[in-house]
């Protein structure tokens, strides 16, 4: 039985549930989290980080601020790497291989899982050459596939129709919201697997975040895409499960319209409900 | 206090620390103009040409054969044609003095008179065909009131031909210390030289001068001869051609050291300051320079230096300078100075028509101008600068002596009997070079050091790093110089191969190493620590640089049997020095090595951290990186961090100066010293007569450095705004 929603983001949440078409068989899971620890230096955290990415699903992190959804975010692409005397412990699999293992080429674990930051970061090179960057670096030079794969990026990421006459122009010269599409169509270009998304529309206004929200609801089913998100009804809008994280822990799991209508735990009403965060 | 007063008071601090920082600001711009404008007008100078007043001094002097002026140019010397010599104050035309110099016999004048390019000496020619010469000079007694008066200087003239066969056709004569020389030629066209020893007997003090005379049988109509150097002398004939004889070593025989072609009949020959090369004028207004040239079989020949440009209508005679190799060419109604090293024309001065003849004073500050009527005109004159034109800075010129026209530096101090070679082209190529030499181990090494330093370096060791370099920069560089000079250039001299080597070696041993690491599996590359990385791979290079350096002098042995710089000049006939442009090279390094390394550094950190983010979240490994994302970007920061480095090598003086051995030559030879514009400076100027041609040279050729470092300066900022406006 269906609880009916008793807030407003309750309400949200089903709506765009009602939206989505329904996938025939609940699908497995493309990332594994178990028993996830992670320090920086000596400060640790994350705790005990057990959680499935469904595939070809949206999944929105959600949680105050250094609660470590962001840290959480970028173990999956090790992009913690770059930072110096980080420590991972537990397993994090993608499709069933553990991505901390040293035998994984981190090159080709970033190529799989693309990601997009916070504040559009185009590099300062045309349009073109951004987004042809990913395929380049892995040995893409050929000009006819490059053009087809640029185009079907930017399709993909929403963009083709603003940008088609002027590919050649910088990067920089686009608007905010335009230059964070264009990242994500760069991330496409690597045709990646999972695609993480941190905060991609904070630094936007309501409208350029709007756009980005309809192609985030595009892109699923084809990728899966794990989402951080200050933003909550955001989180409700586009995101099939909602995790929640309070001070380096995974407090609760599960279906956005679950967690967002009838939470299992008192922390996450009381944070959903606005009363801390 | 209230809030009001509080806020008045922040106001006031407020403008007046932006006025503090705008006056700062002017300042600095204010000192750069002000050191361009005093380098501009102390060489400003140089540009000018002659000028000469317009009128002068009259006085009359009676019919006269010759005249001149003494030094400070308040009294003029007249000869007359009875052999005396007569001074005359040129402030009031009173007759001063009155002596017969030259004893006559009956019904015997003066002939000829002719004075030395050095207005030391005068000697004549008697219409019996005899030949003498004194000496010219002037006493200068102080009065009370510091007034001068003048007089002659008591001398006795020495007969140098004392019983003549008939009129002398031409002659000239030569005050070498205590060498006489004179050569005349007969109206038959034979052609004598005499040598008179002087030699002081240590006993009784008497002087006794001993002759030498050596006759050339006629070889034509003698117009003129001019003595040059060590017994030689050039003869002009009425058929326009010139040749030369020299006396033998040992004084028994003429030897003849080659003929110009003929032209017009020859006018006058005359020797230049110097007596290194001699003025021909011909009957068509034509002026050229002669000289000996040293041939490779050591015999001198003659042949001519250079040629003015243009013909002079009625050219009546050549004056040469007794300071420099400049001439006052005498026209129908005008003077034309002109300039015997470069071959040019600086200036021409109209005259009088009546003027006849004409004598420059000793100091080069007035020109006398001898009237047809007997009267005399002091000028005052102007000189300027003529020996520095742009010919003699930037073209090859024919030096004294030299066998091909050559860009030369090599100023003169006090004397000008040498000729002043003032080329800036060895000056400019030895800059060129030794800033080549420091840039090219410099660039590829700060560059790729600072793109390590700030994108792959982590942790504590970039925020050692950075300052560790900065400090070298700050090492002055007198004890780079002197560490260059006195220990790095013994030292690496017989490890030159090594030193050339070691940079190939360690791109080798990189190459090497990354294709072995790149083959390594990926567990097995977690051996080393990415933070520990940098100290193995330095352990490695220390190593390599080490086997390099000690293995040198073996493989020079191997590959050429003996040293490199054994090996350089014997196998190679290519020079070799122990200060050369590759200890500069090296030396300089440490200043512009951290120059560069340091704002190279900042345009590399100064990317945005978010780009390489995200070139790393797309896979690109840190190389990839570094060439994709970084680099171009920061391709202004990097092109402008060169420059600068670039002004840095110009501009640098004391490595330069103590390490290069300062030897001005052309050519980019590694193994020869050079010398560069800044240390030519430190050299000289010290030592420049304040206000010389020298002197302003030099500050035409610190304007040079300034106008260059300044541009290279100015278009590194331009570049650099520019680029953090595009980032």
């Amino acid at each position: 039985m269906t609880q009916q929603p008793t807030t407003s983001l309750g309400r949200i949440a089903a709506d765009a549930a009602a939206r989505r078409p329904r996938s025939e068989a609940p699908p497995g899971p493309v990332i594994r989290v178990r028993d996830m620890d992670f320090h920086y230096g000596a400060a640790q955290a994350l705790w005990d980080i057990e959680l499935d990415v469904p595939r070809g699903q949206v999944m929105a992190l959600i949680g105050p601020s250094g609660c470590g959804k962001s840290t959480f975010l970028r173990t999956l692409n090790r992009m913690n790497d770059t930072i110096e005397g980080t420590r991972v412990d537990g397993q994090v699999l993608l499709d069933g291989a553990n991505v901390n293992s040293p035998d994984v080429d981190v090159v080709e674990l970033r190529r799989r899982v693309g990601m997009v930051f916070q504040r559009p970061n185009p590099f300062p090179m045309s349009v073109y050459d951004n987004v042809a960057f990913g395929p380049r670096l892995h040995g893409k030079s050929k000009k006819a596939e490059l053009d087809e794969r640029v185009e079907r990026c930017l399709k993909g990421a929403a963009l083709w129709d603003e940008v088609r006459d002027r590919l050649k122009s910088p990067a920089l010269s686009l608007s905010g919201g335009q230059q964070q599409r264009l990242c994500i169509a760069r991330a496409l270009a690597n045709e990646p697997e999972v695609l993480l998304l941190d905060e991609p529309a904070s630094a936007l206004d309501p409208n350029s975040t709007a756009k980005i929200e309809d192609l985030i609801f595009e892109l699923r089913g084809r990728y899966t895409i794990v989402i951080v998100t200050h933003n909550m009804q955001q989180a409700a809008r586009v995101s099939d499960s909602t995790a929640f994280f309070l001070k380096g822990r995974l407090i609760e799991v599960g279906s956005t319209r679950t967690v967002f209508t009838n939470p299992a735990r008192p922390e996450t009403e009381q944070y959903i409900t606005g009363r801390f965060g | 206090m209230g809030p009001a007063d509080y806020n008045r008071k922040r106001a006031t601090v407020d403008k007046a620390v932006a006025l503090l920082v705008r006056l700062g600001g002017i300042g600095v711009v204010l000192a750069v103009f002000f050191i361009a404008a005093f380098l501009v007008m102390e060489a400003a100078p140089l540009a000018a040409g002659p000028a000469v007043a317009s009128r002068g001094v009259l006085v009359e002097a009676g019919r006269a054969l010759a005249a001149g002026v003494e030094p400070f140019a308040e009294a003029s010397w007249s000869l007359r044609q009875d052999g005396h010599l007569q001074l005359r104050d040129l402030r009031d035309g009173e007759l001063i003095e009155d002596r017969e110099l030259f004893r006559l016999r009956e019904d015997e004048r003066v002939a000829a008179v002719r004075v030395a390019a050095d207005q030391g000496s005068l000697a004549i020619a008697t219409t019996a065909g005899r030949l003498a010469a004194a000496p010219l000079g002037f006493v200068v007694d102080y009065g009370d009131e510091l007034e001068r008066s003048h007089r002659l200087e008591g001398t006795a003239p020495r007969w140098l031909i004392e019983e003549g066969a008939g009129p002398l056709s031409a002659f000239d004569h030569q005050v070498d210390g205590p060498t006489v020389w004179a050569v005349a030629a007969a109206a038959d066209g034979a052609v004598e030289l005499i040598r008179g020893k002087l030699k002081i007997d240590k006993l009784s003090g008497e002087e006794r001068i001993s002759f030498r005379k050596l006759v050339l049988e006629p070889q034509g109509e003698v117009r003129d001869l001019a003595l040059l150097e060590s017994g030689a002398f050039v003869a002009g004939f009425a058929d326009g051609s010139v040749r030369a004889w020299q006396a033998s070593r040992d004084f028994k025989a003429l030897e003849e050291r080659g003929a110009g072609a003929p032209g017009a009949p020859i006018l006058q020959i005359r020797a230049l300051i110097g007596s290194g090369s001699a003025l021909v004028a011909r009957d068509d207004g034509s002026v050229e320079r002669w000289m000996l040239k040293l041939q490779e079989s050591g015999h001198p020949v003659l042949g001519q230096a250079a040629a003015m440009p243009e013909r002079l209508p009625g050219l009546r005679g050549v004056v040469p300078s007794s300071r420099q190799r400049l001439f006052f060419a005498l026209g129908q109604d005008e003077v034309w100075i002109g300039q015997a090293t470069a071959g040019e024309y600086l200036a021409r001065i109209p005259l009088p028509a009546r003027v006849r003849g004409l004598a420059v004073a000793p100091r080069e500050d007035h020109l006398l101008l001898l009237a047809e009527d007997g009267s005399l005109e002091l000028r005052a004159i102007d000189l300027g600068f003529p020996a520095v034109t742009a010919h003699t800075l930037f073209g090859k010129v024919l030096y004294e002596g030299a066998a091909e026209p050559a860009w030369t530096w090599q100023s003169t101090g006090g004397t000008d009997a040498y000729e002043p070679k003032t080329s800036f082209v060895p000056l400019i190529l030895g800059t060129l070079k030794g800033t080549f030499w420091a840039l090219l181990p410099s660039i590829p090494l700060a560059l790729l050091g600072a793109l390590f330093t700030a994108r792959f370096l982590r942790g504590r060791a970039r925020e050692i790093v950075k300052p560790a370099v900065e400090l070298l920069a700050g090492i002055p560089s007198v004890i780079l110089g002197f560490v260059a000079a006195l220990y790095l250039a013994p030292a690496i001299q017989d490890r030159m191969l090594s030193i050339m080597l070691l940079p190939i070696a360690l791109v080798l041993v990189t190459v090497a190493l990354a294709s072995v690491w790149a083959r390594l599996p990926l567990r097995k590359r977690r051996i080393l620590h990415e933070g520990l990385a940098p100290f193995v791979l330095a352990g490695v290079y220390f190593g390599i640089a080490w086997a390099v350096i000690g293995a040198g002098p073996w493989i020079e042995q191997t590959l050429f049997g003996t040293s490199l710089r054994m090996w350089l000049p014997e196998g190679l006939g290519l020079p070799f020095e122990q200060r050369n442009a590759a200890v500069v090279g090296l030396a300089m390094g440490f200043t512009v090595t951290p120059l560069i390394f340091t704002l190279a550094e900042d345009a590399f950190r100064n990317v945005p951290e978010t780009l390489a983010e995200a070139s790393q979240a797309l896979g690109a490994t840190p190389w990839q990186t570094a060439v994709r994302v970084i680099v171009p970007p920061a391709m202004p920061g990097v092109v402008a961090a060169v420059m600068l480095g670039l002004g840095r090598a110009v501009g640098e003086t004391m490595i330069v100066l103590m390490a290069t051995g300062n030897t001005p030559i052309t050519g980019m030879n590694l193994f020869q010293g050079f010398r560069a514009l800044s240390a030519n400076l430190a050299v000289e100027l010290p030592e420049a007569p304040h206000g010389g041609s020298l002197y302003r040279t030099l500050f035409l050729s610190a304007l040079m450095l300034f106008a260059f470092t300044f541009v290279i300066n100015t278009l590194a900022e331009v570049v650099r705004v520019r680029g953090r406006k595009a980032l």
